[in-house]
């Protein structure tokens, strides 16, 4: 390995337990960062010419504690007030890591603080807890690099005037403090999967970040339910992600998504972390959305049959089981085939016009599922904010084998905890699938006000409504869902919908 | 470190409490003063007139105007100067006062004045 490598290779694997031993011993957060650059600065003059050294953590260590010191003294000296606080020598690098779980997690509390701004703790959290740089970031969020550099700043600032504390919560503040760590998380997860105008339609590598961070999270605080119930979310919706984009960069609904781009052994250590739990007698709310993510992707995995093919289906059908397999093609539906979900499976192949004619409830598609976690319009993470965000597995995913009943079940069951309007609209597609539209349109009343300026709402009443016939209504609630929507594959899928109502 | 506990409420709500609700509440906050003295911790604090009794200064702009800085629903009603370790510290004996809202502010320390 040459010097480059060996520092690459340190930065990777020692730059967050270096910079959150610095930062517990200085206290300081801009000049534990500053001089840990230095050190790997001073690591990729010196290594190629004295050797790399035995231990590069140690190296790495001493010379950015000599730096921070120095910094200090040269600060301290400046404002002339203020004794010198450090002048002990280093403190011992350990190899070991009994020590520096404690330090790490004293900095992750400290990053997702309650005082602190929801994007910052994000952003906090990437940077210290993750080891990602402020570029880095700013490219993940969609921001300009000052502008995340700037945000850094404030809430470093923050950190240090308002007093923040670097130590691990007390027994009594854990579980609020926890949820706000869970929260953060879930929002870098599902930032990852928002519709924006961005030039990439997803960013995984968010999504990656999330799910390390989760697995850090759950050795730092092993044994924590939560942690695991949100690992398993996480899992299961990110394994879909390589069948979400097609070539062009578009997104891929659903029912189109080839399964065999799901990554399966991720779906199955999902599956894995949510039997560990199954003995959990209350599930919270990350273990609900994990339980119904799970459902989407067993229907989803267990249905790839040999060859079968099926009739038309009408609504009825909708709901069997045996409509999937590879070579299975769907016929041009008519309204009434819409929700013969079935339309998902490896070398599954849509002829045209048959998704938009055929498309219903079960077809993901922008605008109408209401999706959110994970896929295409995730618009509904963006208006629900952090510690909110409703992700369902899919509403749409191979809603032949889906468990409708008990989705719609688990939706109540978020609901009654939550209270989000979203959550009740993911129930009332649930319910619609299970066989009925009338209690499904039902439950959306009273949600107008909550969803005002949403297009979700509108989009799926005007599926309801097309189900159960009322095709004025329905190109009524088309229209008010057009008019709300703000991306342009969600406005297209819309309009194909409102066309296919007068000529099927 | 020294932290300001700043209390808000709704002053509508303040004034149409009655002398047994108002009594109460002076109790309440003779508890919670106790235990900042226990803890070494009670370095200030006041109780303050309704904003309508407030003068606003803007040096250099409009000048003296009648009436509080902001009018808003909440106002400042009173504060806590209380010495704490961290803002952890703050913000448990921030519950523990007897009101609904509560503003943390950290104090400036100004050594040399």
């Amino acid at each position: 390995m040459s010097a480059r490598q060996a520092v690459e290779q340190a930065y990777r694997d020692e730059w967050a337990r270096l910079l959150a031993l610095l930062v517990t011993r200085l206290r300081r957060f801009d000049v534990a960062e500053d001089s840990l650059q230095d050190a790997y600065a001073a690591a990729a003059r010196v290594w190629p010419d004295q050797g790399v050294p035995q231990r590069p953590g140690a190296w790495l260590y001493t010379t950015a504690y000599r730096r921070a010191l120095d910094r200090i003294r040269r600060a301290e000296a400046d404002a002339r007030r203020l004794p010198l606080l450090l002048t002990s020598p280093p403190s011992s690098f350990e190899d070991d890591n009994s020590d520096i779980t404690d330090e790490r997690l004293r900095l992750l509390f400290a990053c997702c603080h309650p005082a602190l701004r929801p994007d910052a703790r994000a952003a906090l959290m990437l940077r210290f807890v993750a080891g990602l740089t402020t570029a880095e970031i700013a490219r993940l969020f969609l921001v300009s690099e000052p502008t995340m550099a700037a945000r850094l700043t404030r809430a470093k600032a923050k950190m240090a005037v308002a007093g923040i504390p670097l130590r691990r919560p007390t027994a009594d503040d854990l579980p609020e403090r926890l949820d706000v760590v869970l929260a953060v998380l879930y929002l870098i997860f599902t930032e990852g999967y928002r519709a924006t105008a961005g030039p990439d339609v997803v960013r995984p590598r968010l999504a990656t970040e999330a799910i390390r961070l989760g697995y850090l999270v759950g050795e730092l605080l092993p044994g924590e339910p939560r942690i695991v119930a949100l690992l398993s979310l996480m899992l299961l919706q990110h394994a879909r992600r390589d069948a979400r984009v097609a070539p062009d960069g578009t997104l891929v609904l659903l029912p189109d998504q080839d399964r065999v781009h799901w990554h399966h052994d991720e779906i199955a250590r999902g599956l894995a972390l949510l039997d560990v739990l199954e003995a959990t007698p209350m599930p919270g709310e990350y273990h609900l959305q994990a339980l119904i993510a799970a459902e989407h992707v067993r229907a989803g995995t267990a249905l790839q049959g040999p060859g079968f093919s099926m009739p038309s289906g009408g609504r009825a059908a909708g709901s069997s089981m045996a409509q999937e397999g590879p070579g299975f093609s769907v016929p041009s539906g008519g309204r009434a085939a819409g929700s013969s979900m079935a339309q998902e499976g490896p070398g599954f192949s849509v002829p045209s016009g048959g998704r938009a004619a055929g498309s219903s409830m079960a077809q993901e598609g922008p605008g109408f599922s209401v999706p959110s976690g994970g896929r295409a319009a995730g618009s509904s993470m963006a208006q629900e904010g952090p510690g909110f965000s409703v992700p369902s597995g899919g509403t749409g995913v191979g809603g032949g084998g889906a468990r409708w009943p008990r989705i719609a079940r688990l939706y109540a069951e978020l609901e009654r905890r939550t209270g989000s309007p979203v959550v009740r609209l993911n129930r009332a597609v649930a319910i619609a699938e299970a066989g009925s539209p009338e209690a499904a349109l039902a439950l959306l009343d009273g949600l107008d006000r909550a969803l005002t300026g949403n297009h979700l709402l509108p989009a799926v009443r005007a599926e309801l409504l097309v189900r159960l016939d009322r095709l004025d209504e329905a190109e009524a609630a088309f229209d008010q869902a057009l008019a709300l929507v703000r991306t342009e594959p969600e406005h297209a899928h819309l309009a194909r919908r409102r066309a296919a109502l007068r000529n099927p | 470190m020294q932290y300001a506990l700043l209390i808000y409420g709704d002053e509508k709500a303040w004034e149409a409490r009655d002398e047994r609700e108002k009594q109460e509440n002076h109790e309440r906050h003779g508890r919670f003063m106790e235990m900042l003295r226990a803890r070494g911790a009670l370095v200030g604090g006041e109780e303050l007139n309704n904003s309508a009794s407030a003068t606003t200064v803007r040096n250099g702009g409009v000048g003296v105007t009648d009436g509080p800085y902001a009018e808003t629903a909440e106002q400042l009603g009173g504060f806590y100067l209380v010495e704490a370790a961290d803002l952890d510290e703050a913000i448990a004996l921030a519950k523990q006062v007897p009101e609904p809202i509560v503003e943390i502010r950290p104090v400036v320390a100004h050594p040399d004045m």
